[in-house]
């Protein structure tokens, strides 16, 4: 089943190199690797200090690809956040609280919510984008907290979250002390991965994420073309999920 | 094509189980370094739990022939007569096949030299975890610049170094002048780009998969070396003709 990929990105990170730099590019390595269709954020947006800067260049080149739904970062800790969300029909917006050095307590986080509430938007909460335990010494970030997004999850609890690239316990957390946080697959791993996952979660609570270009999405695709849970399960996470939450 | 798994970790109790699993991923061979053992930590083992994990790994060596290959585990801290001895017991006249260790003692010791010593003498490889940890490094634990400071002092010696994602691009570039050093595929996440740098800088015929199982995904693992843009070819030496080639089997 080729899935809907929640955890797509485009552009340059320092750290790796990515020939996934244009729409087209990326376009043509989904397709190949059997992703239908994927959102997709900007990994520039991530560091480079106004992120609608970016996002404006992936909104305007991504509308050629109808397979790519393209997704804000925005970071509320800056003056203009606000009008990232001026843009027709988001599928979903993306936070990054500890690259963008705010807390989700801070009252602009709320007020974000509140408009993705009153809008019926879903966030995407990235809690990292690599292994803390091999990222470059002077650029130590830590993931972002599974008790705080708990906390936050609970003051929304109409908001559909979904938290991109959590290991295998902290997944579990998020789902089972919260109604409305999902998990992407990207960063899950034990043995037989997803059989022990929905021993702890429900399906209902999963989606398929390659966390492309950063990660090989083939990893992600054995995940779960490999697995030996159920049919219906395989299509809550490649799909149906996805489908439900963002209205895709 | 034989797919060969350099890096596992099995143990009595999860055999069956990883067996079966290892069946259905079509990977028809496992290196058993090390399996745990129930309130032994492989960290700081005694020797008597070094005795304990080896006789593990014999048994599970003799239960399953052209299967399990196993391998001897050490710590560089003990005494060498017992090292010696435990090589003699598990390599000589044992039916292990190679040394694997783990966070010990760092590579740049001279404690690991009198086994070294009888790697070499024995035509034994030797299976050396490695990682560049910005955070949560335990102490003594090895980098692959601390590996390629071992290989030089025994160049006669094949080294495989394990966590090929670990060791990252400056890990690769630390080994790829010893000829003797090999990396296995496993360690973190499947970042894209690594496997095909390896290829570049190593030669894919110093690349082994290994999987690091149990507490891994066979599927995830395999992921990486089939999302790599390199290839058959280079696929098929990483999957299993160097680690067949590697281990004699
Ligand atoms: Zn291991």
């Amino acid at each position: 089943m080729n899935p809907f990929d929640v955890n797509a990105s485009i552009g340059h990170w320092p750290f790796q190199k990515f020939d996934l730099t244009t729409p087209a590019a990326l376009c043509r390595h989904l397709k190949k690797t059997g992703i239908r269709r994927a959102l997709v954020s900007c990994i520039d947006s991530v560091l480079y200090p106004d992120p609608a800067v970016f996002d404006d260049i992936l909104f305007k080149t991504a509308k050629a690809h109808p397979m790519l739904v393209p997704v804000p970062t925005v970071n509320p800790s800056l003056s203009n956040w606000r009008a990232s969300l001026r843009r027709d029909s988001l599928a979903a917006v993306k936070i990054i609280p500890n690259y963008h050095r705010y807390n989700l307590d801070d009252p602009s986080v709320a007020e974000l919510a509140g408009i993705l509430e009153k809008q019926k938007i879903p966030l995407l909460i990235q809690m990292r984008v690599d292994d803390e335990r091999n990222q470059c010494p002077f650029m130590k970030v830590p993931g972002v907290e599974t008790e705080k997004i708990i906390r936050f999850a609970r003051r929304f609890p109409k908001i559909p979250m979904v938290c991109l690239c959590p290991y295998f316990g902290e997944a579990i957390q998020l789902a089972q002390k919260t109604a409305n946080l999902h998990v992407d697959i990207s960063f899950i791993e034990t043995f037989q991965t997803l059989q022990t996952l929905l021993k702890n979660i429900p399906s209902s609570r999963v989606l398929f994420g390659s966390h492309t270009p950063f990660l090989c999405a083939e990893s992600a695709l054995m995940k779960l073309s490999a697995s030996k849970i159920p049919a219906k399960a395989i299509e809550d996470i490649a799909l149906k999920n996805a489908g439900r939450i963002f209205k895709l | 094509m034989k797919i060969i798994d350099i890096h596992a970790h099995i143990s009595l109790e999860s055999c069956r189980q990883i067996l079966l699993e290892a069946d259905r991923l079509e990977i028809s061979h496992l290196c058993n370094l090390v399996g745990h053992l129930k309130g032994i930590s492989m960290i700081n083992a005694t020797p008597a739990h070094i005795v304990a994990m080896n006789n593990q790994t014999m048994t599970l060596v003799r239960k399953h022939p052209g299967r399990i290959t196993g391998f001897c585990f050490l710590n560089p801290l003990h005494d060498r007569r017992f090292l010696l001895k435990e090589i003699d017991r598990c390599l000589v006249k044992g039916n292990l096949k190679g040394i694997k260790l783990e966070v010990d003692a760092n590579a740049r010791s001279s404690r690991l030299d009198p086994i070294l010593k009888e790697c070499a003498r024995l035509n034994l490889p030797l299976l050396h975890h490695a990682w560049y940890k910005t955070v949560g490094k335990v102490f003594n634990e090895s980098t692959p610049a601390d590996i390629a400071h071992l290989a030089r002092r025994h160049p006669g010696v094949k080294i495989i170094m394990a966590h090929l994602t670990a060791a990252g691009i400056r890990g690769i570039l630390d080994i790829q002048p010893c000829p003797n050093v090999f990396v296995d595929t496993s360690g973190s996440q499947s970042f894209s780009g690594i496997m095909e740098y390896a290829v570049e800088k190593l030669g894919a015929g110093r690349i082994l998969f290994g999987s690091d199982i149990s507490g891994r995904d066979f599927s995830v693992q395999l992921g990486r070396i089939h999302g790599a843009k390199i290839n058959r070819r280079e696929k098929e030496l990483i999957l299993g003709l160097n680690a067949k080639k590697l281990l004699g089997i």
